[in-house]
């Protein structure tokens, strides 16, 4: 009857790991922005940040670079991206794009993409502005 | 006794978490980033087609110019669908012509609409209830410059092992942009799709 009820106990402490786990994997990741400003006539000058809001991520996944040119008038984004660890991992990527104003374009189109890392690979993603009032990108990685 | 409570505790815990996990529920989702849960072509393959089409031709330098110096009409054939899937494809260019018209780079010519313009002409013109210097007439509509083809194409490829079952699925989707009046293709790429799918026989 004792060993029945150590079961149960163990039963429960198991269903009750594996629903506080099930509910654990984080979805923040890691932003990286570019804005072009122009100060003369077709001439830009380009400031870049980049915000780390899961450490997890940034351990295993980094930005190495945000780079920004006009094709035409269309804004392109071009980031590499190189994993840090020697396992396949599988990572995905989000672009949105901002008018000089700051506001956001074509928010309804923001699909996310998977992108999977050999063991410390490095890889490039590429973005097109939805329109030339685009003057800011942001690239969101995060997991799975 | 207090070891009775906490056991009861914990097993009224781990009811609770089974039982909620035994109901049907309903939520939304982000149309952005659709679960996959097969490795038939869904939308999430469609997105990636689209995005890749659309960067491609509105970055392809010969187009970079020609869409520097004006608007040109492109009109757009059906996909041919090689795969042995039923896949709406009309979604697929329906996404690829909405961004590219939204670029402000292109104009589009809708021969899905043909029979319901000729119809409306028609109306303005015999029904007698326009004014006859305000009615569209035939003839009037400008031709497409450009026609956009395109086809997708599967390789389908499984393995079975005494402790699982595998399959891997290639897609394909190719893209031109052929000039009508000359013939030459002017731009052309494709995009390549990776789906697994790994069936293990036994646990998890």
């Amino acid at each position: 009857m004792m060993r029945m009820r150590n079961c149960l106990s163990l039963l429960a402490v198991l269903a009750l790991a594996a629903g506080i786990l099930g509910g654990c994997s984080s979805t923040a990741g890691i932003e990286g922005s570019v804005t072009a400003t122009e100060v003369a006539p077709g001439v830009y000058e380009y400031s870049e940040y980049l915000v780390v809001n899961n450490p997890s991520l940034a351990d295993d996944i980094q930005i190495v670079s945000l780079h920004t040119d006009f094709v035409g008038d269309l804004m392109r984004a071009t980031v590499t991206l190189v994993s840090k660890d020697s396992d396949t991992q599988s990572v995905k990527y989000s672009f949105s794009w901002y008018d000089s104003q700051g506001v956001e374009i074509d928010m309804d189109s923001r699909p996310w993409f998977s992108l999977v890392l050999y063991g410390n690979e490095t890889k490039t993603v590429q973005g097109i502005a939805p329109n030339p009032s685009a003057k800011k990108f942001k690239i969101k990685l995060r997991t799975e | 006794m207090k070891q009775s409570i906490f056991g009861r505790v914990l097993l009224l815990g781990a009811a609770l978490i089974l039982a909620a996990g035994c109901s049907t529920t309903y939520e939304y989702g982000d149309a952005g980033d659709v679960p996959v849960y097969d490795t038939d072509f869904g939308a999430t393959d469609l997105q990636a087609v689209a995005d890749k089409m659309v960067t491609s031709l509105l970055t392809f330098p010969p187009i970079v110019q020609i869409t520097n110096q004006r608007r040109p009409i492109i009109v757009v054939e059906k996909v041919k669908n090689k795969t042995s899937q039923h896949i709406d494809t009309e979604s697929i260019t329906d996404t690829i012509r909405t961004r590219l018209l939204r670029s402000g780079k292109f104009r589009f010519l809708d021969k899905s609409t043909d029979s319901q313009t000729i119809d409306e002409i028609r109306r303005q013109q015999e029904q007698g209830l326009t004014r006859q210097d305000t009615a569209q007439q035939f003839g009037t509509q400008e031709a497409a410059e450009f026609q956009l083809t395109a086809n997708l194409s599967e390789i389908s490829q499984s393995k079975e092992e005494f402790w699982n079952k595998k399959k891997a699925v290639y897609y394909k989707f190719t893209m031109n942009l052929k000039n009508l009046r000359t013939g030459i293709l002017e731009w052309s790429d494709e995009k390549e799709i990776s789906k697994l799918e790994k069936d293990p026989r036994f646990g998890y």
